[in-house]
């Protein structure tokens, strides 16, 4: 792998050096809009191969004594249906090893305190909902006093090992979360489900291994053991971001302390199933992310160079809506008016991009033990209103609330909340009718081609607001299946 | 194996028997009804396992779904009566009515599934495919035949043992391919002659019988859907039929490396030794048939590798002897290569490009399209993200099937490319078609996994479109970058040409297919000199062109643009500037493959130049011709320098074919009689076939000894003015190496030659 990440680099010089010579320029600002798409697209590819780069084997599981265990299991719920909450409950209260486990309700339910008291957990509640997520677990730490917390998402049934599998490495007294991979058992249910499922498994894959290795693993919400020290000497949950989750891991990497991820499911969670959850639950990411890197959150910040690095490269996905716009953008220009941002006798582009090109592919693919889907890509790709909206709403500085992402298939068509998609296909449509007319060889081959693989890319993002119904799975009828069995 | 239906469940639906279509055999039993129902739990034993790829099948959950359109009953079962009395049951039906019924449904919802839904079907549709491909290959392509082609034909014609001659071997040995096809050339052109059809013959034949071994071994790896798909890529696929209509041994060597590679396959799965054995001598045969056949072997080698099992241990070692013994039955011929290779005969491919590769794959796939619609085909290239992108879908771990896959395809791509890189061009789409078989397999692969049913049928329609397309392409269009008309230039080269013109090739190998179409006695000169060693000096290569032009009214070059010697185009510039005009008769005017102008897309140029006439000379010498040379030197030509290298004995010069030569005759010296009849103005040549030069001493009674100074590969014209007098006296001439002495007899068609030994 490193092998292919030293002949990446080679790649990206080779690429870099042509792209800087402006004597292959056609269109001056088309030129430098498509240099600054290539940097960043370039930049986010390098900091997966330095994420990549500290992958490394997990060591051991370190021995540890289950009787010693001082555990708070926290399960957060606002406003999720009674029998989903009472599944995680009655799974958080089996679990192996000493625990007490808590419902931390924000609805303010009373079935939820006869739920609680019923399945063997605890309730607690506040007044207010202020700090939404953060601060209904910094209210509860203020009423339980165990030396770890493990929390839950109230979608997310924890298996039974959860403990045995993320307690042990708590032994190192530095370390003061563990966090565990999101899995989505819904993950068959639909597009969106699937989608989500998919650019899950590569954050939690590769690059949540990749950042352990950097010491820069952040927790993710759910499926984590926290030391409760650790929050106590950064003064609990981050209240002003809505993804408290990576705002508190930044004061605790200040503080000098310790993350470990451990790449085991250990808890089975629901993945937003329609394109309204996903939207949200989306651009809810994008601002908390873009909040950290854009409002100076993190360059104030007293971290180690490659944790820095590591968080900012996170944050900056999320900008890169404008390359996707750059590259949806280009083809159709080229192929309407004729502009092209390289000029006519720039034949040995092919030459210089394309081994880029593959050897990033082939460095992605293989990280991801070829398991990259296209669905995924698709849905990452389709997002970019979403980023821009949530970049708007970081610059204008407009408050906003954290929403809980529906766990639960709403109703109706989501085709309004995709109409910048759809406009944008249309463009590209008229862009590739209008060059099929005006034919001039292999450039428009070319555009052409780009335009259709911008289709295919936005076309995800299109099915997911189709709002199919859920895919019967297919199976064997059971006469038939006994039949061959006797 | 058989499959129990009970009853009651036999209103299956057609996605079910998709499952049993990829079973080898299949026939459906009527089962008693059960008393109760069966117990849930664990099956008592497994279901019979019948070939290791049903359990990937079995993996993808290809399995029944219930609903959407089902089909009537096969046959009509009585309803469970409580009633004591039980009539009769009818008699079962056959299983081949079952079958027959099974297909007959099929054929009604599902017309192209119904194709691959039993073997019956699957074989009928292979035959049929068969018969498409060849009717695609033994239709005449009309296609001139290309040097190389004219080359096979030369190397086959050569006899087995030396003798005045190379033999066949020595001759291929210095040359870039091992015998084995040209050995089977040698004895079919014994047979048929050398007819253009005759000879591609046995190409064609290999070519339709790679159909059915694809078949074979897409059947192997992923059941008979990918089979009976890959068949039919094969079947159309233009590359496939371009050298099918050819006579060289490319349809061989893909017909072997498909044989071995399916053999390994089953010989793997199976342990049988036959299959085993089958497998050594089918890649026997690939290597001595093509040297990229290497390639696969290691391929497959690295493959049995990867393969092995403790618990199959035996059958890795038999595989690895098999690859060890044929690299051991190589090892002769290595041996002649060896010691005969001269390596000035290779073909002139292309330098590589990150280009090359693009265009190979297009090439592999759609055939030799012409270069502007090639351009325009691999700016396409954008797609291939998608192609990259969506690799994903065959998950994470690789199956073993397409790690061969894998194999096949990449070592023998990766290792051309690394070879041309650092030591020689070698990279070439014909050299690279031993990836082709994988490559349709793996296209038809991926169209069976990725696609969904109803959306594979117009997608595979959509693929034979664009090959048959490809195929028109490369047929009919003059430019396809392959096409080499010989036979149309060198006829149109001796309709006009005068008695008084010459002929340039501008590369060594070029004179095969001009000897095979010309019927004229023009003489014919190649390029670079017969007695060049390296390179040739400008010095030289005037005065070469000096004497092959002089006394000629024009001079018609045929450039082959594709294999050209003269890289640096000396040879054009300076019999532009030494001639008096220059039409070009086919080729574009200037440069090669000018976007916008298709006669610049030619592969053979013809031109004509007109010489600058000068005064005549006494005393001339001028090269060899071809004809001459071929006549006169015992010499294996070699493609590039046709007459230079080690198997020419200094000093030894053979007889013309055809004609007695008398031992006797074999001495050093000559006495021409007194010949009265001659007229005064009949001249002297004297005809140095040696690779050096040589001096003839000419004595008359009463002279003074005349010294004649004869460069090699020469032929030195004496007039009588430079002879001192007329010859029609006796004389006597004595040469330092053996020589050829001819006297014209006042015309042009009669003369005499006397030939000798030193």
């Amino acid at each position: 792998m490193r092998a292919l990440v030293v002949a990446g680099l080679l790649s990206v010089g080779w690429w870099l050096m042509w792209l800087a010579n402006f004597s292959h320029a056609g269109n001056g600002p088309l030129y430098g809009l498509l240099m600054a798409a290539q940097l960043f697209s370039v930049v986010q590819v390098l900091g997966y191969w330095h994420c990549i780069w500290h992958r490394r084997t997990p060591p051991p599981r370190p021995a540890c004594d289950p009787a010693g265990w001082d555990v708070d299991v926290l399960i957060t719920t606002y406003n999720e249906p009674l029998d989903m909450v009472a599944r995680t409950v009655e799974a958080a209260v089996a679990m192996h090893g000493p625990h007490r486990t808590w419902v931390l309700d924000d609805g303010r339910r009373v079935e939820f305190a006869d739920m609680a008291k019923r399945l063997g957990a605890g309730y607690v509640t506040r007044k207010s909902n202020r700090g939404a997520k953060a601060g209904n677990l910094n209210a509860a730490l203020r009423r339980i006093r165990g030396e770890f917390i493990a929390v839950l998402d109230a979608d997310h049934i924890p298996r039974r090992d959860m403990l045995e599998r993320l307690m042990p490495w708590t032994e190192d007294p530095a370390v003061a979360v563990v966090q565990a991979p999101q899995h989505y058992a819904n993950r068959r249910n639909g597009f969106v489900a699937g989608g989500a499922m998919e650019q899950q498994d590569i954050f939690f894959g590769a690059i949540l291994e990749g950042k352990d290795g950097c010491d820069a693993s952040f927790c993710c919400g759910t499926n984590m053991v926290m030391r409760r020290s650790a929050l106590d000497q950064i003064g609990g949950f981050d209240e002003d971001s809505v993804t408290e989750d990576a705002a508190t891991t930044v004061s605790l990497h200040e503080n000098g302390w310790k993350t470990r991820y451990v790449n085991e499911i250990v808890a089975d969670g629901l993945a937003p199933e329609d394109l309204a959850a996903y939207l949200s639950q989306q651009f809810r990411w994008a601002r908390g992310n873009l909040q950290l890197l854009l409002c100076g959150r993190l360059w104030r910040s007293r971290l180690r160079l490659g944790q820095r690095l590591q968080y900012a490269w996170s944050a900056a996905h999320y900008l890169s809506s404008f390359s996707s716009l750059v590259y949806l953008v280009l083809p159709c220009l080229a192929l309407a008016f004729g502009i092209q941002p390289m000029g006519a006798a720039t034949t040995d582009f092919v030459s210089h991009f394309l081994p880029y090109l593959a050897i990033s592919l082939t460095v992605f693919l293989h990280s991801n033990d070829g398991n990259l889907r296209f669905r995924g890509i698709q849905l990452s790709f389709g997002l970019f209103p979403t980023y821009l909206s949530a970049l708007a709403s970081v610059i204008a500085g407009r408050k906003v609330g954290f929403v809980v992402t529906p766990k639960v298939r709403q109703s109706g068509s989501f085709y309004r909340l995709v109409w910048p998609q759809l406009a944008v296909m249309a463009i590209l449509l008229a862009a590739m009718a209008d060059g099929i007319l005006h034919y001039n060889g292999a450039s428009t081959v070319s555009n052409e081609c780009w335009c259709v693989v911008n289709l295919a890319l936005l076309r995800g993002v299109i099915k997911a607001a189709g709002n199919q119904p859920v895919r019967r799975r297919r199976t064997a009828p059971v006469p038939a299946v006994q039949g061959v069995a006797a | 194996m058989s499959i129990d239906v009970p009853p009651g469940r036999d209103d299956l639906h057609v996605e079910w028997l998709q499952e049993l279509q990829e079973l080898e055999d299949f026939q459906i039993v009527e089962r008693p009804r059960p008393a109760a129902a069966p117990a849930p739990g664990p099956s008592p034993e497994p279901r019979p396992r019948t070939r290791p790829r049903r359990q990937a099948q079995r993996r993808r959950g290809t399995s029944t779904v219930v609903g959407g359109r089902r089909t009537t009953a096969a046959h009509p079962v009585p309803a469970p009566a409580p009633a004591p009395v039980v009539p009769e049951p009818p008699a079962p039906p056959s299983a081949g009515e079952q079958r027959a019924l099974v297909v007959y449904r099929l054929l009604r919802t599902h017309p192209l599934r119904a194709l691959v839904s039993s073997r019956p079907m699957a074989r009928a549709t292979l035959a049929v495919l068969c018969a498409v491909a060849a009717l695609l290959r033994l239709l005449p392509s009309g296609h001139d035949l290309r040097l190389d082609e004219a080359q096979s034909i030369q190397f086959a014609s050569h006899p087995l043992v030396s003798g005045a001659q190379p033999s066949l071997f020595l001759t291929t040995a210095a040359d870039v391919h091992p015998p084995g096809y040209l050995l089977l050339l040698h004895f079919w052109m014994q047979l048929a002659g050398t007819d253009t059809y005759l000879v591609r013959l046995p190409s064609a034949i290999a070519g339709i019988l790679c159909v059915p071994a694809l078949y074979l071994l897409g059947r192997a790896l992923y059941g008979r859907r990918v089979g009976l798909i890959a068949a039919l890529i094969g079947t159309v696929s233009p590359i496939w039929i371009w050298h099918a209509q050819e006579a060289r041994m490319y349809p061989f060597v893909l017909l072997f490396t498909l044989l071995s590679t399916w053999l390994l396959i089953t010989a793997l799965r199976t342990g049988e030794r036959r299959r085993f054995a089958g497998f050594a001598v089918f890649s026997v045969l690939a290597v001595y048939t093509h040297y990229f056949a290497l390639l696969v072997l290691l391929a497959q080698g690295i493959y049995i590798l990867l393969e092995r099992r403790p618990e199959t241990r035996r059958r890795t070692l038999a595989g690895l002897a098999c690859v060890a013994g044929t690299l051991a039955v190589l090892v002769p011929w290595g041996l002649v290569v060896v010691h005969n290779y001269r390596g000035a005969s290779d073909p002139a491919l292309g330098a590589l490009t990150l280009y090359t590769p693009l265009i190979t794959l297009v090439q592999l796939v759609a055939g030799y399209l012409t270069t502007p619609l090639m351009s325009q085909v691999v700016a396409a290239w954008p797609l291939l993200v998608l192609v990259a992108l969506g690799i994903g879908v065959f998950g994470g771990r690789i199956s073993s099937a397409g790690r061969l896959l894998w194999l096949l395809v990449l070592i023998p791509v990766l290792i051309a490319v690394g070879v041309t890189l650092m030591a020689k061009p070698v990279f070439s789409t014909r050299y690279l078609i031993v990836v082709t078989p994988a490559l349709y397999v793996m296209i038809s692969r991926a169209m069976s996994r990725a696609l969904r049913h109803d959306v594979r049928a117009s997608v595979v329609a959509l693929l034979t479109c664009a090959l048959v397309g490809g195929w028109m392409i490369q047929s009919l269009s003059i430019l396809n970058p392959a096409e080499e008309r010989y036979s149309t230039l060198v006829g149109y080269l001796e309709d006009h040409a005068a008695p008084t013109d010459a002929v340039l090739l501008d590369a060594g190998f070029a004179q095969f297919p001009y000897l095979y179409y010309s019927h004229n006695n023009l003489p014919a000169y190649t390029y670079p000199p017969p007695d060049a060693t390296a390179t040739v000096s400008d010095a030289q290569l005037a005065q070469y062109l000096t004497s092959v032009s002089a006394g000629r009214q024009h001079l018609w070059a045929l450039f082959d643009l594709d294999t050209s010697t003269d890289a640096t185009q000396r040879v054009r510039h300076w019999l532009d500037y030494h001639t008096s005009g220059r039409t070009v008769v086919e080729g574009g005017r200037y440069g090669r493959n000018v976007p916008g102008d298709n006669d610049s897309m030619v592969n053979v140029q013809l031109v004509r130049y007109d010489v600058i006439p000068g005064k005549s000379l006494a005393q001339r010498t001028r090269p060899l011709t071809v004809a001459e040379l071929r006549a006169l030197a015992d010499l294996s030509p070699t493609t590039r320098q046709p007459f230079a290298g080690p198997t020419s004995r200094p000093g030894t010069l053979a007889t013309l074919l055809g004609v007695p030569q008398a031992p006797a005759a074999r001495r050093s010296g000559w006495t021409m009689p007194a010949l009265p009849y001659l007229a005064s103005s009949s001249q002297l040549s004297l005809e140095n076939a040696n690779t050096f030069s040589m001096t003839v001493t000419l004595r008359r009674s009463g002279d003074r000894p005349l010294q004649l100074y004869v460069p090699a590969r020469s032929e030195l014209e004496l007039t009588p003015a430079a002879a001192g007098g007329p010859l029609t006296e006796a004389f006597t001439l004595q040469g330092t190496a053996p020589f050829v002495a001819a006297r014209d007899l006042g015309d042009a068609s009669r003369s005499v030659r006397i030939y000798g030994d030193a």
